[in-house]
């Protein structure tokens, strides 16, 4: 008799404390969407519009610092390269969407110097423009990079992709972090096809179409069928998926993923 | 002959009483001094070179004394008569030489402007950009210039590795600028400023190298 009421009262006992204990259960977990104090550091995107079709060759001393810098960085940065047209040479692997990223970053940096190597750290928060030496440039580069490796993001994405033989269509979950809804969004993302033997060369073949998030609630989370990417035969690698305010000229997370 | 002398006075009369009113109230009052000029024997000397002053009167009743003074520099005793000689002090510039008229009836006074040479090189200094800067090729910038002599500047000048560039005249203020400069050429640009002393052509100069970083000209 003792020993089933003292059974029954430890049953008691255990699930009240279960009870009191899960009720007071505190989201401190910085990377749980639902605590207002979490957050991500941000992953900083570099991008390079280049031309390697001319006869000078300060696109390519960029793209050895850009590598260079790749490997000092490599867990917190994700470079690209936009391939541009100029004046007088041609490069065939140009595409049009990246002219109009070009023209956007000006803008928003009120600027119509154009003129390549230009690169651009997390929109057009940054600017880096022109080569004479790999060890200048990467000078450079660090020093912009500074401001931009201590933000903190408070988005954070993950992705998955549908991929057949001519298309790609990612699958983007987008949580926003932190106590504050967000501003109103553009998911974009990229193909990269990489060049290896070279510098860097993470190069852009084709450009997502901006998808617009109104707004996100503080810890909301929303998944996106975004449009498909043409592959076209090209042997793409990799996707860049990125968020940016809806004049696009300032990125606040961003996020890669291996095809 | 039949002379009207009555006519004769009354005429007589009011002519001399027009022409005798000034001369009547200098005859009652005196006549103050009245400087014609104050000439230099030299306009521009060097330092320790001594110069004579002298005041030329016009008018005036005597005696007359003269007070002699300078901004700067020597007056060399005496300094009571109408001339005198000035000392040029050792630091180059503008100076003044002054002189005042006195007698009875009142003062008059006069200046007259000396130029001091300075053999000292002008100082100079590149105040902006920094050394070691980054530019982007073909990019405009402005380059901020610090410049004085005692004599003035007359030119600036303003090379670009070597190579004149622009040229500024010289003005009052010590500070210059050479705005829209293009840097041209990719890699490590010298910039130099030279600056040339109005009087004595003395030069002095300030330079400092910048970076600046090649581009292929994109598309329109």
């Amino acid at each position: 008799m003792a020993y089933r009421f003292i059974f029954k009262l430890s049953t008691w006992t255990l699930g009240l404390l279960l009870f009191i204990s899960c009720a007071k259960i505190t989201r401190d977990n910085i990377l749980d969407p639902k605590n207002p104090d979490s957050q991500r550091e941000q992953k900083v995107l570099i991008e390079a519009f280049v031309n390697t079709e001319n006869p000078f060759e300060y696109n390519e001393l960029m793209l050895t610092a850009l590598d260079s810098l790749e490997r000092r960085h490599p867990e917190k940065i994700e470079i690209v390269a936009y391939h541009r047209n100029t004046r007088d040479e041609v490069d065939p692997l140009h595409i049009n969407e990246s002219e109009l990223q070009y023209m956007r970053y000006l803008e928003a940096l009120g600027s119509n110097f154009k003129g390549l190597p230009d690169v651009f750290i997390n929109g057009a928060s940054q600017r880096v423009q022109g080569a004479s030496s790999s060890e200048s440039a990467l000078l450079r580069l660090e020093e912009a990079l500074v401001p931009e490796l201590q933000k903190i993001s408070k988005y954070t994405i993950e992705v998955e992709t549908t991929v057949t033989n001519e298309t790609i269509t990612p699958t983007v979950t987008l949580a926003r972090l932190g106590s504050n809804s967000s501003p109103s969004l553009v998911i974009k993302v990229l193909l990269i096809q990489t060049y290896s033997g070279q510098a860097t060369h993470n190069v852009v073949r084709d450009i997502s179409r901006s998808t617009v998030i109104n707004r996100l609630s503080a810890g909301e989370q929303q998944t996106l069928i975004l449009p498909n990417l043409n592959l076209n035969g090209i042997p793409a690698n990799r996707l860049i998926i990125y968020i940016t305010d809806v004049d696009e000229w300032e990125v606040f997370q961003c996020c890669t993923m291996e095809l | 002959m039949n002379i009207n002398y009555k006519k004769l006075l009354i005429t007589t009369i009011a002519l001399g009483t027009a022409l005798s009113c000034s001369s009547l109230d200098k005859l009652i009052n005196g006549v103050e001094p009245e400087i014609k000029n104050l000439s230099l024997s030299k306009y521009e000397i060097d330092p320790g070179d001594t110069l004579h002053a002298a005041v030329i009167i016009k008018d005036g009743d005597e005696p007359m004394q003269f007070e002699w003074e300078c901004t700067g520099g020597q007056l060399i005793p005496p300094t009571d008569g109408a001339s005198v000689v000035w000392r040029a002090p050792v630091t180059g510039g503008q100076y003044k030489i002054k002189v005042k008229v006195i007698n009875d009836s009142g003062t008059d006074k006069i200046d007259s402007e000396v130029t001091v040479r300075s053999y000292i090189n002008p100082s100079v200094s590149l105040t902006s950009p920094e050394e070691g800067s980054y530019f982007t090729q073909y990019q405009q910038i402005h380059i901020s210039v610090s410049a004085r002599h005692d004599n003035g500047i007359r030119v600036l000048r303003l090379f670009l590795n070597d190579t004149l560039r622009f040229s500024l005249d010289g003005h009052s203020s010590v500070d210059y600028q050479f705005t829209n400069i293009e840097l041209n050429t990719a890699g490590s640009t010298k910039i130099k400023i030279e600056a040339e002393a109005r009087n004595t052509s003395t030069l002095g100069a300030d330079s400092i190298s910048v970076n600046v970083e090649g581009i292929v000209v994109g598309k329109k």
